[in-house]
């Protein structure tokens, strides 16, 4: 009696473990029943979801859900088929083939070569004022149109047939294909805005082609999407719903998190964010941007490189990302950050070259080089030098810090200046200013969006920096198609940089975000950005 | 009356006209402009945007062009939020705001008053004690403090309540109490106070002596009396309290028009600022002119149209 007890509980137990560990990796894995994903994300209403207008992340978070370009992304950055299967270039780079897919639009009508086509003039339309006109002005007679100084058919953009659009542009622009991935040069249904130019204001009349359908939008409350059936990977798409509700306060929306309302975080406070970062409750995003001080070279001390260069080398980047920011911010070695390629050397632009900034500061050097740069400027004191920042906290900090680096490392009194945020970038634009302070998210994955800053007259130079040979490196690399020769001319262009520093690299940016376990397939952009397409839920 | 009503009217529209005049040269006076960005705008993009919302006309063609819309009562499209108008954000927003602001105003009067009188009353014992207690944390611990400490124990810890968001009343009552707190501290000190001193008054100590009930002395005398200095601060602070929830819509994430108020001003987006002020306005003069109705209704020695009215 007692063995057959013994062996019949051995069974039972050895059956149940088995079953114990089954469970538990199904339970781990399975596909939960209710594939429905609250996202905190979305700080306030999105301004707009037509492409002709939307110009932020927010919407364009939401755009890259219900709409699609030609093209998508992979991890890397690298375009793969999108709304088109394939992709011929021609004629030296400056002419493209997009052959189209099959593809529908949430109300049944085919996606067509029209509707870019259509869609690619209305944005460069100078009567419809589109912000984002601009990333267009690749296009043959792109700007000229925009201007004024051409008509719309003059402009390089051209359906063939309905499934085939041949693209012109004014230069071989080797990254103009993964250009097609952003949103604003996504489609829309020719017909739908010809018949009903706010289509894109209200969920009821909103018509896409991406993988989910707008279904709600409620100003100033929330954002539901649901799946598109029909999207031509729609069998790959997991999730039946997704919900944006906006959240305005990062606090609130960490604790929503908590308590289990949501079921990602990606504003997290930023006086959470290194202890959560440490506890592993939450993760972090390398973002290919940079944070940077910019030395108005029109004004004196910093008309004279070698004081310019001094202060560079007096900031010690280590002890600001660390002691500072503290949420695995990186100190910048150049002027291109993490996470851009070097499409030559097929390896991450900052791993081609040597670093040519310190994290640590060397006050020796430092030293010495402003005692050179005064007596070459016939400076024999240094006027009173203020750096100027716009309100928020982080900035504030980095500055004090900045401000004390400058004081021990070179024993210069430096005044801090706070403005608002308008006022601060007028002041800039104005160089009202000697230090400011400022940051850049790529354009496009290409060292290019951060090194045509710098040339003679751009823009967002407010170093009001000028250099002949500078300025003809990047032309020439703006001139051809073979990635070897822009390559090596980005290179010697940020090597002139390293020589003139007309602004000085900080760090390169993180996000820090949490996801639950449970959520699986998030994809993160190699700009730093969301994709929930393909994501899905498990069992919790 | 009706003179006088009338009177009034034209007085409400010159103050509005005067407020919005002012605030359409401060706002141009700012620095910076609604395209003013982190990246610049090639120029002749910049020329199609400013030419889109009118503003590369000069100032006074500017300033005509948003009066006569503003007659029509158009106030104009959003800059920043391209697909929505300045009066959809207000026929849309102000509900939820409407919403909040009504239910801690009438939250706090009920408590307040309530507080105040228990207080006066029992002078100098332990519920007089408590209703100071309440009424200093009320107006020393402001409501973006209170906030988060509501959202931490009635939300995450305890569970009583939803964190945040706006999708039926119960997602109402916690930002209604963060709302309520201050006015609800002012209106019990006010009452607290004036209830003293109506009793110490003569009229009190006679109706007292003439054998009247504690009750009848207390409702019909007492409150009518009391209440005065109370429905004096209403008006500004029931428009104080609609305009000024900005941070609790915030923290709650509430649909409101409150972070208009302050965003708009932050984007330079000019249609917002200016609708948003002018509404605001409109509505505080709207809401002082019904006090002063309320006044004379419960005080009638107190007539409106009087030019001495005091």
């Amino acid at each position: 009696m007692k063995k057959w007890v013994a062996t019949t509980t051995a069974i039972l137990m050895v059956l149940s473990m088995v079953l114990l560990a089954a469970c538990g990796k199904d339970g781990s894995n399975a596909m939960a029943e209710k594939q429905v994903l609250n996202v905190g994300f979305i700080s306030s209403e999105p301004p707009a979801l037509d492409p002709l207008k939307g110009t932020d992340e927010i919407s364009s978070l939401i755009m890259r859900h219900v709409l699609e370009g030609l093209v998508r992304l992979d991890e890397k950055g690298n375009p793969i088929p999108g709304m088109a299967t394939k992709w011929d270039v021609m004629d030296g780079g400056k002419k493209i083939i997009f052959h189209l897919r099959d593809a529908k639009w949430s109300n049944g009508d085919p996606v067509t070569a029209q509707d870019f086509e259509y869609q690619w003039k209305r944005m460069l339309d100078p009567k419809n004022a589109s912000e984002y006109a601009y990333q267009l002005f690749y296009l043959k007679n792109g700007e000229a149109y925009n201007q004024g100084k051409a008509k719309a058919e003059d402009v390089g953009v051209k359906a063939l047939d309905p499934k085939t659009l041949e693209v012109t542009l004014e230069s071989p622009t080797p990254y103009f294909i993964s250009l097609t991935a952003f949103h604003a040069l996504f489609p829309v249904n020719k017909k739908v805005a010809e018949k009903n130019p706010k289509w894109g204001t209200d969920a009821k009349t909103y018509v896409g082609n991406g993988p989910f359908l707008l279904k709600t939008w409620i100003h100033d409350k929330k954002i539901e999407l649901v799946k598109n059936p029909k999207y031509w990977d729609a069998k790959n798409v997991k999730l039946t719903q997704i919900n944006f509700p906006f959240i305005g306060d990062e606090q609130t929306e960490y604790q929503m998190y908590v308590s289990g309302s949501l079921d990602m975080n990606r504003n997290v406070p930023t006086d959470l964010a290194a202890k959560l970062l440490q506890e592993k409750k939450a993760k972090v995003i390398h973002q290919p941007s940079l944070y940077f001080y910019i030395f108005n070279t029109k004004k004196k001390p910093f008309d004279n490189a070698k004081i310019r260069k001094a202060f560079s080398m007096a900031i010690d980047r280590e002890a600001i990302v660390k002691n500072v920011l503290g949420q695995g911010q990186t100190p910048a070695t150049g002027w291109v950050p993490w996470g851009i390629p070097d499409f030559a050397q097929n390896k991450e632009w900052v791993q081609t070259h040597p670093s040519y900034i310190q994290p640590k500061a060397n006050p020796a050097e430092a030293k010495k080089l402003l005692q050179e740069g005064m007596k070459e400027a016939g400076l024999s004191q240094l006027p009173e030098i203020s750096i100027m920042y716009n309100t928020h906290e982080g900035h504030k900090k980095i500055a004090e810090a900045i401000q004390q680096m400058w004081k021990k490392n070179l024993g210069v009194d430096v005044k801090l200046t706070n403005l608002e945020w308008k006022v601060f970038l007028d002041n800039q634009t104005q160089g009202n200013f000697l230090v400011s302070r400022l940051g850049w998210i790529p354009d496009y994955m290409d060292p290019m969006t951060f090194l045509d800053l710098w040339v003679t007259g751009g823009g967002n130079n407010h170093a009001k920096y000028s250099n002949p040979q500078y300025d003809a490196l990047i032309k020439q690399a703006k001139s051809t198609a073979d990635q070897k020769v822009r390559m090596e001319a980005m290179h010697k262009a940020e090597e002139i940089l390293a020589r003139d520093v007309p602004v000085t690299p900080i760090y390169n940016y993180t996000q820090v975000y949490q996801l639950k376990d449970y959520v699986k397939g998030v994809k993160i952009e190699a700009d730093g950005s969301f994709t929930f397409t393909y994501a899905y839920l498990t069992e919790k | 009356m009706l003179r006088y009503l009338g009177q009034r009217f034209v007085m409400m529209l010159v103050s509005l006209w005067l407020i919005a005049t002012f605030t359409f040269m401060m706002m141009l006076a700012v620095p910076g402009d609604p395209f003013t960005g982190e990246k610049k705008l090639p120029p002749e993009t910049l020329k199609n945007l400013r030419a889109a919302y009118h503003l590369d006309k000069s100032y006074p063609e500017q300033y005509l062009y948003y009066m006569k819309n503003l007659v029509m009562l158009d106030l104009g499209p959003s800059i920043k939020y391209t697909t929505r108008t300045v009066n959809q954000i207000i026929s849309e927003g102000f509900p939820a705001s409407a919403q909040l602001g009504v239910q801690a105003i009438i939250l706090s009067l009920i408590l307040g008053l309530t507080l105040g009188v228990i207080a006066a009353l029992r002078q100098n014992r332990i519920p007089d004690y408590t209703a100071t207690v309440i009424a200093v944390l009320g107006v020393s611990v402001p409501s973006f403090v209170m906030a988060p400490i509501l959202q931490k124990y009635l939300g995450l810890e305890w569970e009583l309540l939803p964190i945040a968001t706006w999708e039926g009343f119960e997602y109402s009552i916690m930002p209604t109490i963060a709302l309520a707190v201050l006015p609800l501290a002012m209106v019990t000190r006010l009452m607290r106070s004036s209830m003293l001193e109506v009793l110490s008054q003569d009229y009190i100590r006679t109706a007292r002596s003439k054998g009247l009930s504690p009750s009848r002395v207390i409702m019909r005398h007492t409150l009518r009396n009391a209440i005065l200095p109370v429905v004096t601060i209403m008006g500004p602070l029931t428009a104080g309290i609609l305009t000024g929830s900005f941070v609790i819509e915030k923290i709650f994430s509430i649909p409101g028009i409150g972070k208009y108020f302050v965003d708009s001003v932050t984007n330079r987006d000019y249609p917002v600022i200016m609708g948003i002020t002018i509404f605001y306005s409109a509505f505080l003069i709207l809401m002082n002119f019904l006090v002063d109705m309320i006044y004379s209704w419960i005080d009638p020695r107190i007539k409106v149209g009087h030019k001495e009215a005091s």
